[in-house]
């Protein structure tokens, strides 16, 4: 075989190996590229199916307020004076009826006055109007002064804290998640004592921390998952409204951290 | 520096070169899920052959019979890669079509064509082909399957991408390597430094995808 044959093979197989090389190359660069295109539009995908969560999430919300506030006025302007007027009337008849009469009426008027005292609660409870006037935390601590149990709860706000302001909307919701998780406190986690700390730096920070059974964020999203935690869920939502976030832990100083851009 | 010199050195370092990715291997192999225990039997009998047929040929012994050996364990390795990562019902059926073949063409080959004597290039071209499709298969098979966000962190990316490289780079070799000998065996030598650098690539990219897993 001659010099130039060998050349002639050497080079074809050469070029042979170099063809199959730029081949499976071109095929890893061309896989690279479809799966990052398909990546990039997977996300966005994501994203624009948790945008419409998180729209369907604030109407839910937004509707759910808009009736507890329609049915806090009704009782307020309806039930209310109606219950007033029976009152004054119950008065009137008191001074006429003789003293066996008196006596029935009485424990009727307890009746009316607890009715009136419920009614108030409720309208407070369902449109808070120290919520709209002076804010979320006056709120929670109205709330926490009606509330009848035996646990101490106290609410402290850092000396420290840097002016800030939420608007009705931010302080309605805000006021719900801290209403929701004393509640939940108060029913699952048997403590004796919670304490609840306000702080404002380049976020509003509420921790809440106590000495009954705390739950991890594992737990939470457990609950979640298997449709067992409304209000946690209900936390959640109105979270993710305020574009803040929650954590809950075992083991560190608090067992519950809101945070929330401000 | 002449091409024997670079084709000494490219051939020391290319049979070397299977220390790196077995070295991360065996640190690692505690981690390792089956796919990866199958790339580490590979890695083992890599280094082993290399070893052995270095020693051999050291002591002027013929040592294509370890090279079929290797073929055979290669191609059986690296397609039962395929058949752990792969889970459709058609591959596992084209696993054992594919092992049935190969094994047919491996026995056709020594019995009437090549003997245990001279090296296998025909077999060795049939692996190069099924390997090669196969991989291919494998990147359409995670695009149809699997969600991976980062493809650089995914390990079997990297070890497909060196089945790939190397198979299609080794293929013209094994498919004129018969032939060449046959007219001047001359030029296999430079040619074969093709071969080694392939090598070399194939063991980085293994390297990297069990490093990749490592971090993982």
């Amino acid at each position: 075989m001659g010099e130039e044959a060998s050349i002639n093979i050497l080079l074809l197989v050469l070029c042979g190996c170099f063809i199959m090389v730029f081949l499976a190359i071109l095929i890893i660069v061309f896989f690279i590229n479809y799966q990052r295109k398909m990546s990039l539009h997977t996300h966005k995908l994501q994203m624009l199916e948790a945008e419409k969560q998180l729209e369907l999430f604030k109407a839910t919300v937004e509707i759910q307020d808009r009736e507890r506030e329609k049915i806090a006025k009704d009782l307020h302007d309806d039930i209310g004076p109606f219950l007033t007027v029976l009152k004054m009337n119950y008065y009137k008849h008191q001074k006429k009826a003789n003293d066996e009469l008196k006596e029935l009426l009485k424990s009727d008027m307890e009746l009316i006055d607890t009715s009136i005292e419920g009614i108030r609660r409720a309208c407070s409870d369902l449109a808070p109007v120290m919520l709209m006037q002076l804010g979320f935390l006056t709120g929670v601590q109205n709330f926490v002064s009606s509330l009848k149990s035996d646990v101490s709860i106290t609410i402290n706000q850092d000396k420290e804290n840097h002016p800030y302001t939420l608007n009705e909307v931010q302080n309605l919701n805000l006021y719900r998640v801290c209403q929701e998780i004393l509640n939940n406190l108060l029913k699952h986690s048997k403590a004796s004592s919670i304490h609840m700390t306000c702080n404002t730096s380049d976020k509003l920070y509420v921790y809440f921390d106590h000495n009954g059974a705390a739950i991890s964020d594992a737990e939470v999203e457990l609950l979640i998952k298997k449709n067992k935690g409304l209000g946690l869920k209900s936390i959640q939502s109105r979270i993710l409204l305020l574009n803040g976030s929650i954590s809950y832990s075992k083991n560190t100083e608090y067992h519950i951290v809101l945070s929330i851009p401000i | 520096m002449n091409y024997k010199t670079i084709y000494e050195i490219l051939a020391h370092i290319s049979s070397t070169s299977v220390l790196i990715p077995l070295f991360i291997a065996a640190l690692n192999f505690k981690t390792f899920n089956t796919s990866l225990k199958v790339l580490f039997f590979y890695l083992c009998a890599s280094g082993l052959t290399e070893l052995v047929s270095f020693t051999m040929a050291h002591q002027k012994m013929n040592n294509t019979l370890v090279f079929l050996a290797f073929t055979v364990i290669e191609y059986i390795s690296f397609l039962s890669l395929y058949f752990i990562e792969i889970k459709t019902p058609a591959f596992k059926k084209f696993y054992f079509f594919m092992l049935f073949f190969f094994a047919a063409i491996f026995l056709l080959n020594i019995f009437y064509f090549g003997g245990i004597d001279r090296i296998d290039t025909f077999s060795s071209t049939v692996e190069s082909v099924v390997l090669i499709f196969t991989s291919i298969y494998y990147f359409y098979y995670i695009l149809n399957n699997l969600h991976i966000p980062k493809l650089n962190q995914f390990y079997f990316f990297w070890i497909n991408s060196a089945i790939l490289i190397y198979f299609s780079m080794s293929l013209c070799l094994f498919l004129f390597s018969q032939y060449i000998l046959q007219q001047n065996q001359f030029i296999l030598r430079p040619l074969w430094i093709i071969h080694n650098i392939s090598n070399i690539c194939f063991n980085l990219l293994i390297a990297k995808g069990i490093w990749v897993r490592r971090q993982a």
